[in-house]
């Protein structure tokens, strides 16, 4: 017997594992440099969140503020205390730092207590905050056709007044377009087991939708031999838009395929500091799916060398609160700010061995938005049912902060500030909160501080944009 | 004979089953050895290291200056030839000389200096000459010095070749040393040796006969005198019809359950791996062989029946089929222009393509080859296309099935037509053996027996009940989850179901008239759940208004879209709206004012409490018409293509159908009756079943169809669905593999694709595993600890945490729509990834439970013969994971074909069972088994 020593290390180390194989191809992305782009994240809020439930006008019976919010919302309106097993539910007051000192009452709004996590980005340094995150509230699509959810997620997603109007999401497109030449699968990454409509679809293949990159890994006997030849299988496929409303599946699975075999050679797993993020998430007193998704959209973000232009996720959760809002609204609103304020603190973090210089956080805006609001009146479950304007949350880089954005009842009127009015006539088709701002002129400005000038005419076709007011999000 | 294996008891050398059978063979002789001479250190003047003095020393006793006494040759006799001399010698001195400069002289990966310290040799690789190297020695634990580590008078070089342990002087622990054991790896303290050949029993390659030479020419193990087929190598001395002729000499049907596959007479495959009938899966009782390629060819060993690119079925492919192809390709009608339009597609993608006629016109006008040697993708496509539609895949059992109702018919169409009549008249198909499976989860009644096992909720705190997602979540390790039953009943019916078409129907209305299992007043709301989906399934191939009504007044459905909640004054919508939008005529038919209209009517359906029993703490709330809350003003509602449904006063309703005589109940039976919900039922049934791009001329014109059938039959569901699987469309190649799986088909496909026993045995741990690694936690409390139950099984609980990373958890999709039917919400780069992993672990820990000696049981199972190519492996296999066949052939530009990436990663091992089992869950992880 022909004893090599190969052969005897292989029989002598602990079963098959101890076979080192040559790998087929090897993993670059720690080797490419790559400039750090600026990134757009996408939380989307699916279901239909109650806005006035999240930020609301002052209810008290003063001049100039809105006392039919109480009205309309006897059970549900806040404040709320004594609730069994609920966290007391006040209002938080949010001063507004407007730029036209002259446009609006700046102690209109407040806010749910339970987002109070939050105000460390809505208040200015001057009151301790970092500034960075702005409110666009009465806002929703302005086209919306009707009250069904999956109309709604549809077009808002896609961009549009109603689906039809384009096939692929919003956010694909302007990826697209900043380079419409080359495309990397990686541009775009729903966080998600599957695609969000916002970021699929398009020409090339560039998105793609893994829900835990900690999956990413080649494991098992012979791992690289047969992701090796699993990738040509699926190389051998068509490329084509996949996402919703595709019909060709072999294209779909081929456009997944490519996406996953380019990810699995990429994307590396190290954090630059991961005791520091531990820390970072750790202090969320209980896990949740979302810390663990927003945590990997860090990471994806932290490495530019991948080269992430757009992240999408849902914020897991049911927003859909036909009844009991008052009890069901601090799961989901609690968690909506420590994660998004731990996500920012992750993206904040230096890499390993810098002291000074940008982070990932200097580079992101964060956008959080819902498909419709609900119906200002409570319904009789003590709920709220499908409904018309709503709100966005605007956080990082650059966003001129501490300012809750709408318009009031002549909200044709690009600069005005104020707030439509929650009384019965002030209401959109007489139940809905007016939508005064249309959601594409707040994305446009985020597409543009994020990726340039680009064409907006593609990414929100038959839309005419209008500027927001008080000088705009920047 | 006694096969001889034994598992290695080694501390420190694992061998793997396969290299412990080889080795065996040399066990029975171990050698003996005479005191072997221990080569010298070099370090005369013992400090250590060797430098200039010990040169200076050596040279002297070389030259005799020093006389040399026999103390010396421990320190001077450096083995400059390999071996110690007995002398000191010149070549001693040179060797030394030179070690000063070179670091390693002996060139064993030990340092000079560094083997000093430990007492070995720095001029030998092998100090103490026992046939082991001395880093090797190194890793084995065993003594650089002493050539007998365990003194068993055996050398640690030979025991390591006889597969000995050279640290135990009894390797196999049966109180016999190694050097007297007859054999010294099998433990047989007895020492029996039947034969008297000198060979134990334990490790006699015949036990019964006489070969003390062991002789052996193939190499099987098999001694020759015993060898049931001498001429091959069979391990596993495999005689499946028990006929003397090992299977692997034998010309006998491969398999006695199915020894003819097309029913022709012609024996299919036979036992020794050799094609027999040359269209296997083709009835050709004559076997003609008109010739192949080319006009006037003579025969090629591939039957006229199944001679591929032969569509105008002549036994050979030649201008005629090219002219057939090219009017193919301008008519689009394979079934008019092609005469065998089976046998069209060449590249084996399963669709009669362009690329298909591209080859056959090549060949015959400039004569490139055609991609596929063989025979083109047979019947069994039809049977695999019908199984994957109207079924969770295709699973032996059935297509055996299949091609026995079609014996003595005119084609294999005739057993899939038979197949599909059975499977819409559900109650006429016996199912009693998935009974027993539910049977750990229920014992006859759900109220009282389901989930004793799962924990108990504090029901004075209803507040914890609120969200039952993150009940879970908080429930920790271990603990028995009641939505994991759930899913796992699911996932039963759905593999082991023989009312396939019902559970496929079952899967198909839940998530239309979707509930989820957030909320509820239950113990647990699965209950509810339960309760529901039993109440579906009652009319699954009744009338939709039956069912619809049934969902309107269930406790799941109440509860789930709020509608207890709605009352006169104080509405809620959700429910009213989604009955419309989602549940019967669909968002564009009606106005927002009827919304609220419905909502209006509908007040008064609400849930009543039952009284509080502890025996039964699970009862359902039950469904009440609460007059009192329900809105007693008209209403009018208008859906697009009828009149406006006008409801007057409280109680007064539009006629529809019987015994309608609330509000309620007339309006549900309008929804189900209106036009609008026959074309949406029916769009449903012909996405699922037909095909997702519901734009096409032929299939608007069979939806069409369908929806008349739904209203002419009063809102059938099995009329309706009869129509559809009754059309030529359903079996058109265009729409095989036309949709992406579902994370839950792909993974009941992938169980009924591997067998029964791939799921739910409790036997998991014994054995070798074929990739080792991926550990999985398995639940506790499943309530048999022995292989009959099929709860808690490691296999399953492992596909409810990967349908759950795949986002398809049953029971738990959390918008009213349900999960999606179509294939672009279902296909995304994680969820690749996670199906991959899921077949690796499912292989894995199928392998483990079932084939404890996986190097043999495992190749036996799947039918692969002894020696196998890999070629033949990767057919053989995919004959049977996806009998409707693997892409074969190259795309230009694009690379090789699946089937030859398949056969190339096979081998990249030369181990047969790594083989076997990489090739399964490529298989599984390939876009054709993905498609469906």
């Amino acid at each position: 017997m022909d004893f090599t020593r190969r052969r005897f290390i292989q029989m002598a180390g602990s079963g098959m594992t101890a076979l080192a194989l040559p790998p087929l191809f090897a993993r670059q992305a720690a080797a490419l440099a790559a400039t750090p782009e600026p990134v757009i994240v996408m939380l989307f809020l699916r279901g239909g969140a109650d806005a006035l439930t999240h930020v609301l006008p002052d209810p008290s019976i003063f001049p100039g503020k809105d006392p039919a919010y109480a009205l309309q919302r006897p059970f549900i309106g806040l404040p709320l205390t004594g609730i069994p097993d609920t966290p007391d539910q006040l209002i938080t007051p949010l001063p507004s730092l407007y730029r036209n000192a002259q446009s609006f009452d700046p102690n209109f709004f407040g806010m749910n207590s339970t987002l109070d996590e939050l105000l460390h980005h809505y208040n200015p340094p001057s009151a301790g905050g970092q500034g960075n995150l702005a409110i666009v509230h009465a806002c929703g699509n302005t086209e919306q056709v009707n009250y069904s959810h999956f109309t709604a997620e549809d077009a808002i997603e896609r961009g549009v007044n109603h689906p039809s109007q384009a096939s692929s999401g919003w956010l694909t497109r302007a990826v697209e377009a900043i380079d419409p030449e080359t495309a990397n699968p990686l541009a775009g990454v729903s966080v998600s087991p599957n695609p969000l409509t916002t970021l699929s679809g398009g020409s090339k293949n560039r998105t793609l939708a893994l829900s835990s990159i900690n999956a990413l890994k080649l494991e098992g006997h012979m791992g690289e031999e047969r992701e090796s030849a699993l990738r040509a299988i699926y190389e051998a496929l068509p490329e084509g838009p996949g996402g919703p409303g595709t019909v060709a599946p072999t294209s779909i699975l081929g456009t997944a395929g490519r996406g996953l075999y380019t990810a699995l050679e990429r994307v590396t797993f190290a954090d630059n500091t991961p005791e520091i993020v531990e820390n970072v998430y750790g202090v969320l007193d209980e896990p949740h799916i979302m810390r663990n998704r927003l945590r990997d959209a860090a990471r994806l973000i932290k490495q530019p060398e991948l080269g992430v232009r757009a992240v999408a996720m849902d914020f897991v959760g049911n927003w859909d609160y036909h009844t009991e809002i008052p009890k069901l609204t601090p799961m989901y609103t609690l968690r909506l700010a420590a994660t998004m304020k731990r996500f920012y603190d992750d993206l904040s973090i230096l890499p390993e061995g810098q002291t000074a210089g940008e982070t990932a956080a200097d580079r992101t805006v964060t956008v959080v938005m819902s498909e419709f609001g609900r119906v200002v009146k409570e319904n009789g479950g003590a709920g709220t049912d499908h409904g018309h304007g709503g709100l966005m949350y605007v956080l990082g880089s650059g966003v001129v902060g501490s300012r809750v954005l709408s318009r009031g009842l002549n909200f044709a009127n690009d600069d005005e500030i104020g707030w439509p009015g929650l009384a019965d006539e002030f209401l959109h088709r007489g139940r809905d909160l007016q939508p005064t701002i249309d959601f594409r002129d707040v994305l446009a400005q985020v597409i543009t501080q994020q990726y340039g000038a680009l064409d907006m005419s593609n990414i929100f076709p038959d839309y005419t944009l209008r500027p927001l007011p008080d000088g705009g999000l920047f | 004979m006694a096969v001889q294996r034994s598992s290695s008891q080694f501390p420190v050398i694992k061998l793997s089953a396969v290299l412990v059978a080889a080795i065996c063979l040399a066990a029975f002789a171990p050698m003996r050895f005479a005191q072997a001479q221990i080569a010298g250190s070099g370090d005369l003047n013992d400090n250590g290291v060797l430098d200039t003095d010990d040169v200076n020393q050596l040279s002297a006793l070389v030259s005799g200056e020093t006389p040399v006494i026999a103390a010396d040759l421990s320190y001077a006799d450096l083995a400059p030839l390999g071996a110690p001399d007995q002398q000191v010698q010149a070549n001693d001195l040179a060797v030394l000389t030179r070690a000063l400069t070179e670091p390693d002289l002996d060139g064993d990966g030990l340092n000079n200096d560094y083997e000093l310290s430990i007492g070995s040799s720095p001029f030998s690789k092998d100090s103490d000459a026992d046939g082991l190297e001395d880093p090797d020695e190194q890793i084995a634990g065993t003594s650089l010095t002493n050539p007998d580590s365990d003194g068993d008078s055996l050398l640690d070089g030979a025991e390591f070749e006889a597969g000995t342990d050279p640290l135990s002087a009894d390797s196999d622990d049966d109180t016999v040393a190694d050097d007297v054991d007859n054999c010294a790896l099998v433990a047989n303290a007895n020492q029996a040796d039947d034969d008297a050949d000198g060979v134990g029993n334990a490790c006699d390659n015949c036990d019964l006969a006489y070969n003390p030479g062991q002789e052996d020419a193939d190499g099987d193990q098999a001694g020759d005198i015993c060898d049931n087929c001498i001429t091959e190598s069979n391990v596993a001395q495999l005689d499946t019809d028990l006929d003397g002729f090992g299977n692997a000499c034998d010309s006998d049907c491969v398999d006695p359950a199915d020894p003819d596959p097309d029913f022709d007479g012609v024996c299919g495959w036979n036992l020794a791996g050799e094609v027999r009938d040359n269209c296997p899966n083709w009835p050709n009782p004559t076997q003609e062989d008109g010739g192949g390629v080319g006009t006037g060819s003579s025969g090629d060993g591939i039957g006229d029946a199944c001679q591929c690119g032969d569509v105008t079925d002549d036994g050979q492919v030649d201008a005629a089929d090219r002219d057939a192809y090219i009017a193919y390709m301008s008519t689009g009608d394979p079934y008019q222009t092609i005469l065998a339009s089976e046998k069209c597609d060449i590249d084996g993608d399963g669709i009669c393509t362009a690329a298909d006629a591209s080859f056959v016109t090549n060949l015959v006008d400039s004569g490139t080859p055609l991609p596929v040697p063989g025979m083109c993708a047979d019947y069994a496509q039809v049977i695999d296309h019908t199984l994957s539609r109207v079924a969770f895949g295709s699973d032996a059992q059935t297509r055996h099935l299949i091609r026995e109702l079609a014996v003595g018919e005119a084609s294999i169409h005739a057993g899939v037509d038979a197949y599909i009549q059975q499977q819409l008249v559900p109650e006429s198909i016996d199912d009693s053996s998935l009974d027993l499976r539910f049977d750990p989860y229920t014992e006859l009644d759900p109220d009282t027996e389901i989930g004793t096992e799962w924990p108990t909720l504090d029901r004075a705190n209803p507040s914890g009940i609120k969200n039952m997602n993150f009940l879970e979540e908080s429930l920790g390790t271990g603990t028995k989850r009641p939505s994991q039953d759930l899913a796992e009943m699911k996932l039963l019916r759905a593999v082991f179901s023989n009312r396939q078409l019902e559970a496929v129907m079952l899967d198909l209305m839940f998530d239309h008239l979707n509930v989820n299992y957030a909320g509820g007043f239950y113990k647990w709301p699965q209950y509810a759940i339960l309760h529901y989906e039993a109440a579906l399934k009652e009319h699954l191939f009744g009338k939709f208004e039956d069912m619809l009504q049934v969902s309107s007044e269930s406790a799941a459905m109440l509860d789930y879209l709020d509608q207890q909640r709605s009352q006169v004054g104080a509405i809620n919508e959700n429910y009213g709206r989604e009955i419309m939008e989602l549940h019967s005529v669909g968002d564009g038919t009606y106005e927002q004012y009827s919304v609220i209209e419905a909502s209006r009517l509908l007040t008064g359906y609400s849930l009543e409490q039952p009284a509080w029993n502890a025996a039964e703490p699970n009862t359902d709330w039950s469904f009440n018409y609460d007059f009192t809350k329900h809105d007693p003003a008209g209403k009018v509602i208008t859906v697009t293509g009828t009149q406006p449904w006008v409801f007057v006063g409280a109680n007064g309703s539009p006629a529809c159908g019987e015994d309608n005589d609330t509000q309620p109940e007339a309006f549900v039976c309008l929804l189900s009756m209106h036009p609008a919900t026959a074309r949406r039922i029916a769009e449903l049934m012909v996405t699922r079943f037909i095909s997702e791009d519901l734009t096409g001329v032929a299939v608007s014109a069979l939806i069409d169809d369908a929806a008349s059938e739904y209203t002419t039959s009063g809102g059938d569901l099995g009329d309706t669905l009869a129509v559809i699987l009754g059309d030529p469309l359903f079996k058109e190649s265009t729409y095989f593999r036309s949709k992406v799986k579902r994370p839950f088909a792909s993974m009941a496909s992938m169980f009924r694709a591997l067998g029964p026993d791939s799921i739910g045995s409790d036997s998991i741990g014994a054995g070798t595993a074929p990739f080792g690694g991926g550990s999985e936690t398995r639940a506790s409390g499943g309530k048999d600890g022995g292989g009959s139950s099929f709860k808690s099984d490691g296999n399953f609980h492992g596909a409810f945490n990967a349908l759950h990373q795949m986002s398809e958890v049953p029971y738990n999709a959390v918008p009213p729509v349900g999960y999606a039917d179509d294939s672009s919400s279902h296909a995304s780069s994680g969820g690749l990834l996670a199906r991959d992993l899921r077949a690796r672990k499912v292989m894995n820990k199928y392998a483990n439970a079932h084939f404890p000696n996986a190097d043999i049981d495992l190749l036996v199972h799947f039918g692969i013969p002894e020696g196998s190519t890999d070629t033949v492996i990767v057919d053989l296999l995919s004959a049977q994971i996806l009998p409707g066949g693997l892409r074969r052939a190259s795309v230009p530009g694009a690379g090789q074909s699946t089937r030859d990436l398949i056969i190339a990663t096979v081998g990249e091992t030369s181990v047969a069972y790594h083989k076997v089992a990489h090739a399964i869950t490529m298989l599984l992880s390939s876009p054709e088994f993905l498609l469906h």
